[in-house]
């Protein structure tokens, strides 16, 4: 996109009335000065147009870093046309969630045919998934009065992402080792708890120390071990693409939870799947095992329901749930995460729990304290957060400058 | 962690070309001793203000606002010299804009706020290119020192907007020497062959053109690149 920056006017416009003061006072050397001008005039006509065929490569430093680290992007500009660029401006496309903190991303430079320059900068890495945007080249010719305009594409992304704890997993109690036991007490082989004899307990479970001291016949409970199953679904509806000015939207950070509770949950050998609440459907039955782990993550990173750009088409809650119902397993536990930005996920929420699908939910805050509407959205957002806690849904409120990890922990004591 | 925001100042290095080239124009314009002397006065006078622009910046808060003090006491001085010794109104009228336009053109890549002004500086090599014309107007000076003067005018202008530009999009902390370089290289190759074809055509309009035909020749010519620019 070429256009006229128009500079030289003024000097064009001064030399006309240099010619005419010179006219007007009979002065031979004030008119002479009229030849500045025409020299002026013609420097940028006779300019050669920039021709922008340029390329851009960028690598960083690491692409997995932790928060917090310092990532550092080296980007490199080379001449690939057959003239040489004598006014080169630009400008990288740092992800809009990163600050930078040491360097600069840009540049003003100069390039001969074939030429490469290159320049470094540091961003500070946050939780989630960040692509680097294209970066903005502006090409002048030597006068300056034409100006191109152009973006430059590479594919830069890097991954942030922070050891979770235990994702909260309904009626579990998770041992120093990690193995997730239900609480239902059966006949498995840990003691769990004693009850009263009851008629038709085997002898060999009754606890004959407790007999020995008070003469009362009590049974003991073991704990039994039993592999839970559990849904990872993520709300990706149109209305779930909330977000903070600088930071991933709801979407991208619940995706990124959700790869690290996936983790966990494969860790500690639970049986898991994927669902996604969006116009596309996406469904991993529950499994278990490496392979299996795999292919959610690919899922997660891949899949067309967990785009970073928002869907243009609507979702039909009350079908996505329909179909969803279809697919559990009995006695299934549906981990949600979701930024509870409208009603109809609450009301869905609430009716997978009644029926069995033991529902938790981990919900990030895509709200923000500012103009009267804003306060309404995060003051309805809490009252959602209080109605699901209130029929016994845990949920996990996790704030944009939080951890995880923290949220996680924190949600223990509330 | 901190972040950095880039600084949008007109870059250092056009900023003082564009100062230097003003200078060099007033200089020369070749005036009277006290007049030059002036010149250098009020150009020290900038110099410093510009240095306590910056320190005021960086946080010398107390230093800065002393040097900019002096600076404008300085650049006040030397309209005063000239005031006082060069005699005559005439001789006022060549010199007082040009002083004037230096410290505009100075305030405006210093910058007085923002990145810069662009209606300062043309403001301000306006007034310096004022004193050309006076100058050439009250006195018979030679043509190459009028023609010197005003390429080094507009030299001043094009290196003080680029500088003015370049801040704008890229910043201080951003490399530009490349940049810089070749847009003032550029610039300067381009006056110095404006002064080569000005001095041409004094040896062609000396040599039997009248002044009306002359006149006529150049109009043509700017109509014609007028027509070629839009």
């Amino acid at each position: 996109m070429a256009r006229q920056t128009y500079r030289w006017r003024g000097v064009l416009v001064i030399a006309l009335a240099a010619l005419g003061i010179g006219l007007l006072t009979k002065r031979p050397s004030l008119v002479m000065l009229v030849g500045v001008g025409l020299v002026f005039a013609g420097y940028p006509l006779l300019s050669p147009r920039p021709d922008p065929h340029l390329e851009l490569d960028r690598r960083i430093s690491d692409s997995s870093p932790r928060p917090e680290d310092d990532v550092v992007v080296t980007t490199s500009l080379t001449n690939t046309g057959d003239r040489p660029l004598f006014d080169v401006r630009l400008v990288d496309g740092v992800p809009a969630a990163l600050t930078v903190t040491e360097g600069t991303p840009r540049l003003g430079t100069a390039l001969r045919t074939g030429e490469t320059t290159s320049f470094s900068y540091t961003v500070g890495a946050k939780e989630g998934q960040h692509a680097f945007e294209s970066a903005s080249v502006v090409l002048r010719d030597p006068s300056g009065a034409i100006e191109v305009e152009t973006e430059l594409a590479s594919e830069t992304t890097f991954t942030c992402t922070e050891g979770v704890r235990e994702p909260m997993v309904r009626s579990r109690t998770v041992r120093p080792g990690g193995r997730f036991s239900s609480r239902q007490a059966g006949s498995g082989i840990e003691f769990h708890s004693t009850r009263p004899y009851q008629d038709g307990d085997p002898l060999r479970r009754v606890d004959w120390n407790h007999v020995a001291r008070t003469g009362e016949l009590t049974t003991i409970e073991f704990r039994e071990e039993r592999t839970i199953t559990v849904i990872v679904v993520v709300d990706a509806r149109p209305t779930a693409y909330r977000g903070l000015p600088n930071e991933p939207h709801a979407v991208a950070q619940s995706v990124a939870a959700a790869r690290e509770t996936l983790d966990v949950l494969a860790d500690e050998q639970a049986r898991f799947g994927v669902a996604a609440l969006a116009p596309t459907d996406c469904w991993l039955a529950p499994g278990a095992g490496r392979e299996h782990r795999y292919e959610a993550q690919r899922l997660l990173a891949e899949h067309a329901a967990f785009s970073t750009t928002p869907p243009k088409t609507a979702v039909e809650l009350e079908d996505r749930l329909a179909t969803l119902r279809s697919r559990l397993p009995d006695g299934a536990q549906i981990l949600l995460f979701s930024p509870l930005c409208d009603e109809p996920i609450v009301d869905g929420a609430r009716m997978l729990d009644a029926e069995g699908y033991k529902t938790s939910v981990i919900s990030v805050d895509a709200t923000v304290a500012g103009s009267p509407g804003q306060t309404l959205a995060t003051v309805e957002r809490e009252q959602r957060l209080r109605r699901l806690r209130g029929t016994g849904i845990p949920v996990t409120d996790w704030g944009a400058d939080e951890s995880l990890a923290t949220a996680m922990a924190n949600a223990g004591t509330r | 962690m901190p972040a950095t925001t880039p600084i949008e100042r007109p870059a250092t290095r056009s900023s003082l070309l564009a100062v230097g080239a003003a200078v060099g124009a007033l200089l020369a314009l070749g005036q009277g001793g006290v007049v030059q002397g002036g010149i250098l006065v009020a150009t020290a006078g900038v110099v410093v203000l510009g240095i306590g622009f910056g320190g005021y910046r960086r946080g010398y808060g107390v230093s800065g606002a002393l040097g900019g003090v002096l600076g404008i006491g300085l650049w006040a001085g030397s309209i005063g010299l000239v005031i006082g010794g060069a005699g005559g109104m005439s001789a006022l009228i060549q010199a007082v804009p040009g002083l004037v336009g230096l410290l505009i053109v100075g305030l405006a890549v210093i910058p007085l706020r923002g990145s810069g002004s662009r209606t300062l500086l043309e403001l301000g090599t306006g007034l310096v290119f004022l004193s050309i014309l006076a100058t050439g107007l009250f006195r018979a000076v030679g043509i190459v020192g009028l023609v010197t003067a005003t390429v080094a005018t507009v030299v001043a202008w094009d290196v003080g907007e680029h500088g003015i530009s370049i801040g704008e999009m890229l910043g201080r902390q951003a490399r530009t020497t490349r940049i810089e370089a070749t847009h003032a290289v550029s610039s300067v190759a381009v006056g110095l062959l404006a002064v080569g074809a000005t001095l041409v055509t004094r040896s062609v309009a000396s040599g039997g053109l009248s002044l009306a035909g002359f006149v006529i020749a150049v109009l043509a010519m700017l109509f014609l690149l007028a027509a070629l620019h839009s």
